[in-house]
């Protein structure tokens, strides 16, 4: 099954990539002669079953006030290329999408 | 003609957990800093930092999971979840997707119409994102990300609840129960706890599941209620009107009472978890989940049953003492201390719980112990001091670390039993009212409460009233 | 010289900042006019360095100057990653092995040339421009660490940190001539290596003799409690591990590396090495590691997946560049990102987004993570069966001329198929020079068992010192 165009330009759209169209008809036909590479992937014989998250050692756990914080040593001001009031600036978002995070990541502020 | 259609509710929602410290960095989570200063290389997604995991967080989202019958995985999994926007340093969210700390529990609220249990799909941990104001700068979004990394819990519902109403008391169940368990303040208004409603509806006695839309921006624990009607009013007349039910995202106007679709488009929701390869699995091994789960406080329910047979309280009293561990705790400490349980019951839920709210918090606040307030009741029993004046001393009590009896004491607020001292006072008071008496004498019953009245008020309030009753009878 | 002796003077006092002002003329000379490599993005000002002569403690690596690659947070130089996307950003903070060379004395000369992001294996993807090979310049370094390999190779530095996601140190040093080693995964931490594929990523040293590289790799090795998965393990004297023999040594020989393909010549310089390594006691024995067929598409599946998310965070946001027309928020992250990023680089976040996006992830990304452990298994199986550690060439072909392969980026993936299997099973790997093909270096290369850096040390040095008594 070849990649069509329409995928590469959805998959574009998600990396937060811009191409002309040529790029993109350029990027299809690299991407299916990559994918034709990677196809014998689908042919190796594997056993049943993932023990990969079993087997591995676990997660170190660091308990409060034992891993001091690494403080900066630049201001965010010389780092960021919009900055004001100590904020991190870009351009407003539309209104509508504030308020409309899932719950886990932040709800903006309705303006 | 309008078909008769049932409700189906479930909800996500997301928990703030009560850490010093963010889930993956030392940075502190707290509020109210200054923008952007409780930031590191870690939740900034400086190039090369890497995420480390609070263990504090993992114990409040085990307790949390074991609070909720939940059976927790010995082996969980942390996954990135991609997705850009500005309140998102990395691009993706630090979260559990395939295999998440637990899975299958359940919740049982009561409401008036009836029991009703809750399955729990899921609790997993993630991390917060940071917060964004569209006010602040004319044209811009301003990103502060002293929120991004706080540690979160996501508990999932299965599609259990049938009414906003039962909805709302499973919020409040969930509440009380994180904060007994000290995981979570779960203040909605501080967004430390934020709910998602997946809301359809279907004829009665369907089998099947209708289309379901998911509704946000739910503030407060009646914005829930609210939101949930309005949702199920608008499924109810696209149906009748036989219209479909389409699925989205719908944000809730708490200002007009409406819900409006979300603009976004669908194909941001291509999140391409994946396993996160900074942070091997994280693991429990029984001992810690069996250690974790006999730390466990008696959860609310418990509480509440164990109350009303223990103390023999009506279960009105119960439900309210056992609203928070702190008030809960005060209650019992005073009932053992041996002070009558419903006369606990009674200043618990009365003059202590009206002194608190005037504080704007719990009868825990409060600078009065359990055992000074059974030094209080105690006076109260024995006749030291009136009811009333009980209370004036109460007062007393939170203005100054000053001891019941020391109160009484220098206040001069001890009932006055001395019968002589009362004879005088009814003497008087009969001498001064020749009037009444007479008319008393003549069978004006009604009368006598004025006599005690007026000896109350010529003993400032201080005669046993008990007494003086007997003794006015005899002497009238 | 070498880091003995650099140490040696500088901690007795007589030494001072010589050896590193010494370091950063020959760069600041050999970068400047023609027949410049190009294989610094930034050096340290002379009394800057002098300075930090001054403060450094003596210590294992005292005075030795060493250059770092671009993808390693350092504080007082750029760190770019070779991208226009990261161009002038300075880190705000330090690499966990950064700060260890200084905390052993070492000097921080300069920040080298590399693949952007380390995607790349001929230093060709530098939005900076490529590096030219000291060896013959009108070739490649290879890559991605090319920049550190060729600093090392034309004398500039005694030893330089590169970074290894499937073969970026120890390519580069088999086609300039040095040594170049990748511990295993969890040996040295993370913390501060700016990420490309993080399952696979380690920290590597290049130099001009074994033991260097184990002195080096020595100091930086080791548990970080900033990085979960760097390995609480105690690290081996790895300087005392290059002094062994190699009597009964069992160097096992996987038919899978020799293929009938292979250029002769290389093919010829590795069976050579053998042979030497025979002369000296070892014994080898052929064996056979039939998934590495699978190697190169399971590398770059999990790879570019991975990497298609670890750089998300460049979005003009916090820091970096910001495309400067962007009206709207949209438009600063598509931007900012589509003019930031290399031809290459916005290959691969295609191709790992594919990997990972929705109906594909059970059959690439999924799939790989499978074979992934299949192929470990295997590696683990070898060595279990008595086998000490792997001889392979490094690479299939010597140093190919500038341009030869940028037009075909499948050729330039499947030119790592020697190296990938280290990264995949999580194994220490070293390339080590056995000779030249028409003037042009090859690279032999020894895989140890996952914590073997030892043996695999041992083979090393002992290889090195037999390529020496033939010289």
């Amino acid at each position: 099954m070849a990649v069509e165009r329409s995928e590469v330009t959805r998959i574009a759209a998600l990396a937060k990539l811009e191409f002309e169209d040529h790029d993109i008809e350029r990027m299809t036909e690299e991407l299916n002669d990559i994918l034709e590479h990677f196809r014998v992937l689908q042919q190796v014989d594997l056993p049943e079953g993932n023990h990969d998250a079993r087997s591995a050692a676990p997660a170190p756990e660091r308990r409060p006030g034992t891993l001091a914080r690494d403080e900066l040593s630049l201001s965010l001001s010389d780092l960021a290329p919009s900055h004001e009031e100590g904020f991190f600036l870009v351009p407003r978002l539309p209104a509508l999408d504030a308020g409309t995070r899932d719950g886990g990541a932040g709800e903006g502020e309705n303006p | 003609m309008s078909a008769v259609y049932e409700t189906v509710i479930g909800l996500e929602v997301h928990v703030q957990l009560l850490t010093e410290e963010k889930l993956f960095c030392s940075d502190k989570a707290e509020f109210g800093a200054l923008p952007n200063t409780r930031v590191c290389p870690v939740c900034l997604g400086l190039p090369g930092a890497l995420p480390v995991l609070n263990g504090l967080a993992v114990d409040l989202a085990l307790r949390a999971a074991l609070a909720l019958g939940c059976e927790v995985h010995e082996t969980s999994v942390f996954a990135r979840k991609n997705y850009f926007y500005p309140d998102l340093p990395k691009g993706y969210q630090i979260t559990q997707f395939e295999l998440p700390l637990a899975t299958d529990g359940a919740l049982t609220v009561t409401t008036d119409e009836g029991e009703r249990t809750v399955r729990v799909r899921r609790i997993h941990m993630e991390e917060d994102a940071g917060k964004l104001l569209h006010d602040r700068v004319p044209d811009q979004t301003a990103v502060d990300l002293n929120r991004a990394g706080v540690p979160l819990v996501e508990i999932v519902t299965e599609p259990d609840l049938e009414s906003p109403a039962e909805a709302r008391a499973f919020l409040l169940e969930l509440k009380q129960i994180l904060g007994y368990l000290d995981v979570s303040d779960c203040n909605m208004e501080e967004g430390s706890l934020r709910v998602d409603a997946n809301v359809s509806i279907r004829p009665v006695g369907a089998t099947e599941l209708g289309t379901k839309t998911e509704v946000k921006n739910l503030n407060s624990f009646s914005a829930v209620a609210k939101a949930i009607v309005v949702e199920v009013e608008r499924q109810k007349a696209l149906l009748d009107a036989g219209e479909p039910v389409i699925q989205q995202t719908l944000l809730w106007d708490e200002v007009v009472g409406t819900v409006r679709p979300m603009r976004s488009k669908e194909e941001s929701h291509d999140y391409r978890y994946f396993p996160e390869p900074d942070l091997p699995p994280l693991k429990l091994d029984r001992a810690r989940i069996d250690a974790a789960r006999t730390s466990l406080p008696e959860l609310p329910t418990a509480r509440r049953r164990r109350f009303v047979e223990q103390y023999g309280l009506p279960v009105y009293d119960a439900g309210v003492l056992t609203a928070s561990r702190g008030t809960a705790d005060f209650f019992e400490e005073l009932a053992d201390a041996g002070t009558d349980a419903k006369a606990a019951s009674n200043w618990v839920m009365g003059s202590l719980m009206e002194l608190a709210n005037q504080r704007g918090g719990e009868v825990s606040v409060l600078p009065v112990t359990a055992e000074d307030m059974a030094e209080l009741l105690a006076l109260v029993a024995d006749g030291t001091i009136s009811h009333g004046t009980g209370k004036d001393v109460l007062a007393l009590m939170t203005e100054s670390d000053r001891s019941a009896a020391e109160i009484v004491e220098a206040e001069g607020m001890a009932q006055v039993a001395d019968e002589g001292l009362l004879e005088a006072w009814i003497h008087e008071v009969i001498a001064a009212h020749p009037d009444e008496v007479r008319r008393y004498r003549e069978g004006e019953d009604k009368l006598f409460g004025f006599f005690v009245g007026r000896v109350m008020s010529l003993s400032q309030g201080k005669a046993d009233p008990r007494r003086v009753n007997g003794l006015l009878k005899t002497r009238l | 010289m070498s880091i003995r002796e650099i140490r040696e003077a500088f901690n007795a006092g007589s030494g001072g900042p010589e050896a590193a002002l010494e370091a950063l003329a020959k760069i600041v000379r050999g970068e400047s006019g023609n027949g410049s490599l190009n294989a610094f993005l930034c050096t340290v000002p002379e009394d800057a360095l002098s300075e930090q002569a001054a403060r450094a403690p003596t210590g294992r690596l005292g005075g030795v100057p060493v250059a770092v690659k671009d993808n390693l947070a350092t504080s007082d130089l750029c760190t770019t990653c070779g991208s226009k996307i990261l161009e002038g950003y300075v880190s705000p903070y330090e690499a966990t092995a950064v700060r260890r060379l200084r905390e052993a004395g070492a000097l921080v000369v300069g920040k080298t040339n590399m693949d952007e992001f380390a995607m790349g294996s001929s230093n060709e993807n530098s939005a900076f421009g490529p590096v030219r090979n000291p060896v013959d310049l009108a070739r490649v370094p290879g890559g991605s660490s090319g920049g550190s390999a060729a600093a090392v190779a034309a004398g500039y530095v005694p030893v330089a940190l590169g970074s290894d996601t499937g073969g970026s140190v120890r390519q580069p040093a088999s086609f300039c001539g040095v040594v170049g080693v990748k511990p295993t995964y969890g040996r040295i931490s993370r913390y501060g290596l700016v990420a490309f594929g993080s399952s696979l990523d380690q920290i590597g040293v290049l130099s001009r003799s074994v033991v260097d590289a184990a002195e080096v790799l020595g100091v930086i090795s080791g548990h970080d409690p900033r990085d979960s998965t760097s390995s609480e393990r105690e690290v081996p004297d790895l300087v005392g591990a290059c002094s062994g023999d190699v009597d009964g040594l069992v160097i096992g020989v996987p038919e899978e590396y020799f293929p009938d393909t292979l250029d002769v010549q290389v093919r010829a310089r590795c069976e050579a090495a053998l042979e030497r390594m025979e002369a000296a006691g070892a014994t080898v024995r052929r064996v056979s590691l039939p998934h590495t067929r699978y190697a190169i598409p399971t590398y770059y599946v999990l790879a570019t997946a991975e990497a298609s998310s670890n750089l998300a965070r460049y979005d003009g946001v916090r820091y970096g560049f910001r495309a400067p027309e962007a009206a709207s928020a949209e438009a600063v992250y598509c931007r900012t990102r589509s003019s930031g990023f290399g031809a290459e680089v916005k290959r691969r976040i295609i191709l790992g987004t594919y990997a990972l996006s929705a109906g594909y992830y059970d059959a690439y990304y999924g799939r790989a993570q499978r074979v992934r452990e299949r192929l470990a298994c295997e590696f683990a199986d070898v060595f279990a069966g008595g086998v000490d550690v792997l001889f392979t060439p490094t690479s299939p072909t010597v140093a190919f001329p500038l341009g030869e392969r940028v037009a075909d980026p499948v050729s330039m993936y499947l030119s790592d198929v020697f190296t990938v299997t280290a990264n995949l099973a999580n194994l220490p790997a070293i390339s080590v020079p056995v000779g030249e093909v028409g003037g042009l270096p090859v690279g032999g290369q020894f895989i140890g068992p996952a914590w073997g850096e030892s043996t695999m040390f041992r083979a090393a040095a002992a290889l090195e010192r037999a390529m020496e008594g033939s010289a």
